[in-house]
């Protein structure tokens, strides 16, 4: 799963390069920031003016959305009663920023987290345009300097060039890029933005904000770890961008938790300070919203998967199959039980049984395709749900080489352990539940553990009948 | 005189004489301070909108649109249906923007400037839109950026019986009758007591996620970085050659819609046609780069039940005051995907729900609906206002 938030990010982005002056970059700012929030009211404050604002009217009093100052958390509006606010600056201070107001629901911490970086980028996006409005001018007035001008253009298209990238490195994280490769990315392109220095994350440890590491770096390492590690703690100790010299860093949040610093370093060169300070404050962001997203899946994940073996747990298993039965379509129930594991666990120990389901798991994975799905349901009992699936032939062939698999020794620890597997196999027909079909297996697979260990039963409704008998 | 709601319908084959039929039987006798008409692409002549206005005394506000059909309590027809609203209290004002003569967002400044001319304790914005116009949300953010929080909108946008030749409008703001080819309309309503507005429809998301990765406005060029229609036509088990027969791609297009990540829920986005020199698919509606899609999946019971659920929803928000009669706005395509049939049944059981309250609706081409939050632009959907 994807986090919506990340994704409306993703288009703002697109929405907001494309403004082509400054009251047109505010309202688009103002339209998203209450259309991703169902919010009902949002407002751009630059100083004493209201720059645009959504859902008081026309031209509502601008001492209104003022009076919202940062850390309000609720205020009331004509006509809404009582609201729940956020505000975000759109820039270091307060001085510009991002008012948003929603009756009856508070804002959540991702919801913050987005609108936070929406005001970022309409920051920036602000900012370039002034530039080019001043670069108009002063080319009007004749009066600049070739080399000045020079450096002015190179410092557009400078902030045009980190435009770009966030919105690369947004479509990145929207495509669901691996952790990893984001915050490297992220990093990398920081630096080369920079055009020299580095670029690094800093995170702290699982939680221990006592101890830091370098999650992420791009660029030499000139200043040194121990001095990346120190500003990243400054930045977190101040709970706000800090600098220092060649470094500074700001500080990056998992949700609403704390979790690290992200640092720049560099002799600057041609990159004016406020550069810098936008490259840090956008930057920073991107890693915390990459963070919160990928701790969301983390979580989703955790909760239906088996932590043991990393396979879909019975509760994702079961939801999968009733959705490949309501679309009718053909498909095929394997369930396992391992014969002899007991007595692994029993003889060698719990740690041995935990690696020999680590590696029947592993096993089962390999022998089935891509598009089955193979989950554990606790202690020695699995299932794969085969699909689609072509005839019974083919369920059967795949249940041999699972088998086949499973029977091959285990090095754990340095001994050979076996172990086998007896396979029960349902087929899909119109009508069945997802319960009906798992029982069916369960019951073919109980008849193969009982007659032949280690081989495979297809269902038969006799075998239904035969089992009542053996109970009676 | 107490406020009155009343609708009237004609399926006269002439289109002034159906006019004129229907508004009689919405009036019966009285004294209208609104008119809302909705006539079939056939019926929408100007001869048609002066009948309607002329039965209605002459020097009455109007506003109305041509449709891909229309309903009341009698049934489905192509005619005309007329909805008129009186009486002590009731308020209204109107305005028109003709096509073309200024961007979208300002078009819908503009409707909403009506509510201006109104002030009454409780106040709603009808809007009856262009079903043609690129990017018909920008209409709702220029109408909300007048209106505020405060008002709700709701209305359609106009239909031309699902044939993508243009649509008409109906108006009047006294004396002077007009017809305009691809307007926006607003009319802002006025009461004491108050307006209730719902929405229902019935669809969900189904299979993996796409991202949009490159699009323009209503046009997305690439899904996943792949051709938008390759993967539109695989992923929807179409053989290539439908993209080559328009009419046929429409077909099989508008009852497959993809559906946008929001906080709560998904935005439909219809898809009506192809292009297969650039492979791409176009939908009424922006889909921004960067976004996530999903195919969207109906629920058969919950789009049949939809007319009747936003019908109730919009007679259930009055604060417990009785409705005197309800608009609903009902997607185009929703015909299309449901059947004849469970088409029928929709209505029979929109009908069942509001019982006896009288009610005029028709097949729209996008549906508007804000009442809660910033976002009011609808596909697929089913809008309802009530009047009480």
């Amino acid at each position: 799963m994807t986090a919506w938030s990340m994704l409306r990010l993703g288009e703002y982005f697109s929405a907001i390069t494309r403004a082509g002056d400054e009251p047109s970059a505010a309202r688009i700012a103002v339209q998203r920031a209450t259309e991703a929030t169902d919010a009902e009211l949002a407002a751009v404050i630059c100083g004493d003016t209201l720059a645009a604002s959504v859902g008081l009217g026309r031209s509502p009093d601008p001492a209104l959305f003022a009076a919202v100052r940062p850390g309000t958390e609720t205020s009331s509006f004509p006509g809404l009663g009582d609201t729940f606010v956020t505000v975000h600056a759109l820039d270091g201070a307060y001085d510009e920023r991002l008012v948003v107001a929603r009756a009856g629901e508070p804002f959540t911490p991702e919801e913050r987290q987005m609108l936070q970086g929406m005001a970022k980028v309409l920051g920036l996006a602000l900012r370039g345009l002034r530039t080019i409005v001043a670069e108009r001018q002063l080319r009007l007035e004749r009066e600049r300097e070739a080399e000045a001008r020079l450096v002015l253009l190179e410092a557009l298209e400078r902030r045009e060039r980190l435009l770009e990238t966030l919105l690369r490195v947004q479509r990145a994280a929207s495509q669901g890029t691996p952790l990893g490769e984001l915050l490297d990315s992220i990093t990398l392109e920081a630096r080369m933005l920079l055009d020299d220095g580095v670029a690094a994350l800093v995170l702290d440890d699982g939680g221990d904000p006592a101890k830091l590491t370098v999650a992420s770096a791009s660029g030499g390492t000139t200043s040194g770890r121990d001095a990346v590690l120190h500003a990243a703690r400054r930045a977190m100790d101040a709970g706000e961008p800090v600098s220092d010299g060649m470094l500074a860093a700001a500080p990056v949040y998992i949700g609403d938790r704390l979790a690290g610093g992200f640092v720049i370093a560099g002799h600057g060169g041609d990159v004016r300070e406020s550069e810098r300070r936008d490259v840090l404050a956008a930057f920073s962001e991107q890693a915390s919203l990459a963070l919160t997203g990928a701790h969301t899946q983390a979580a989703m994940h955790e909760a239906h998967h088996d932590p043991l073996t990393r396979l879909p747990n019975r509760a994702l298993f079961l939801r999968r199959v009733e959705q490949v039965l309501a679309a009718n379509g053909g498909a095929a129930l394997l369930y396992l039980d391992l014969d002899l594991f007991k007595q692994v666990n029993d003889t060698l120990g719990h740690t041995v049984g935990d690696e020999l389901l680590r590696g029947v798991a592993d096993r089962i994975r390999a022998s089935v395709r891509d598009t089955d799905m193979a989950a554990r349901f606790g202690g020695d009992e699995f299932a794969v749900l085969l699909e689609p699936i072509g005839g019974r032939a083919e369920a059967w062939e795949i249940a041999q080489r699972v088998i086949g698999a499973i029977g091959e020794p285990f090095e754990i620890a340095g001994r050979s352990v076996v172990t086998r597997a007896s396979v029960g196999i349902a087929y899909s027909e119109p009508g069945r539940t997802a319960a009906g079909l798992l029982e069916e297996a369960d019951l073919a697979m109980y008849r193969a553990k009982r007659t032949m260990p280690g081989t495979c039963r297809a269902f038969d409704p006799r075998m239904r009948a035969d089992l009542l008998r053996t109970a009676c | 005189m107490e406020r009155w709601f009343g609708v009237g319908r004609s399926l006269l084959a002439d289109p002034a004489e159906a006019g004129t039929q229907a508004c009689r039987e919405a009036l019966g006798g009285r004294r209208a301070g609104l008119v809302i008409v909705f006539a079939a692409l056939s019926h929408s002549t100007p001869a048609m909108a002066a009948a309607v206005h002329a039965a209605a005394g002459g020097d009455v506000l109007m506003i109305g649109c041509s449709t891909s059909g229309e309903f009341t309590v009698d049934g489905r027809g192509s005619g005309v249906v007329v909805n008129a609203i009186g009486g002590d209290g009731f308020q209204a004002s109107v305005r028109a923007v003709p096509y073309n003569s200024m961007d979208l967002y300002a078009a819908g400044e503009t409707v909403a400037s009506a509510l201006e001319d109104v002030d009454s304790p409780h106040r709603v914005l009808l809007m009856l839109g262009d079903g043609r116009s690129d990017d018909q949300q920008e209409v709702v953010r220029g109408a909300y950026s007048v209106a505020g929080a405060q008002v709700p909108l709701v209305g359609g946008c106009a239909g031309d019986d699902v044939t993508q030749t243009g649509t008409y409008a109906f108006f009047s703001s006294g004396t002077e009758v007009r017809v305009l080819k691809n307007a926006v309309l607003g009319a802002a309503l006025g009461s004491e007591t108050p307006f209730g507005v719902g929405t229902a429809h019935g669809w969900h998301r189904t299979g993996e996620p796409m991202v949009v990765t490159r699009s323009e406005a209503g046009k997305i060029f690439e899904l996943d970085g792949e051709p938008a229609l390759d993967v539109y036509l695989r992923r929807t088990g179409a053989a290539p050659e439908l993209a080559t027969d328009p009419a046929a791609f429409l077909l099989h297009a508008t009852v497959r819609p993809l559906g946008l990540a929001r906080r709560t829920g998904e935005d439909i986005r219809i898809i009506f046609g192809c292009d297969t020199d650039q492979r791409s698919i176009s939908g009424l509606a922006e889909t921004p780069e960067g976004a996530m899609v999903w195919f969207m999946e109906q629920d058969t019971e919950a789009v049949v039940d939809a007319a009747a659920d936003a019908a109730r929803a919009a007679a259930d928000a009055l604060d417990g005051v009785a409705p005197l009669g309800v608009l609903v706005f009902d997607c185009c395509v929703r015909p299309i995907a449901l059947g004849q049939d469970n088409t029928d049944l929709a209505a029979e059981r929109l009908r069942d729900a509001l019982k006896p309250i009288p009610f005029g609706g028709f097949y729209s081409s996008g549906e508007i609906a804000l009442n809660k939050g910033a976002k009011g632009m609808h596909h697929l959907t089913v809008a309802a206002l009530a009047v009480s």
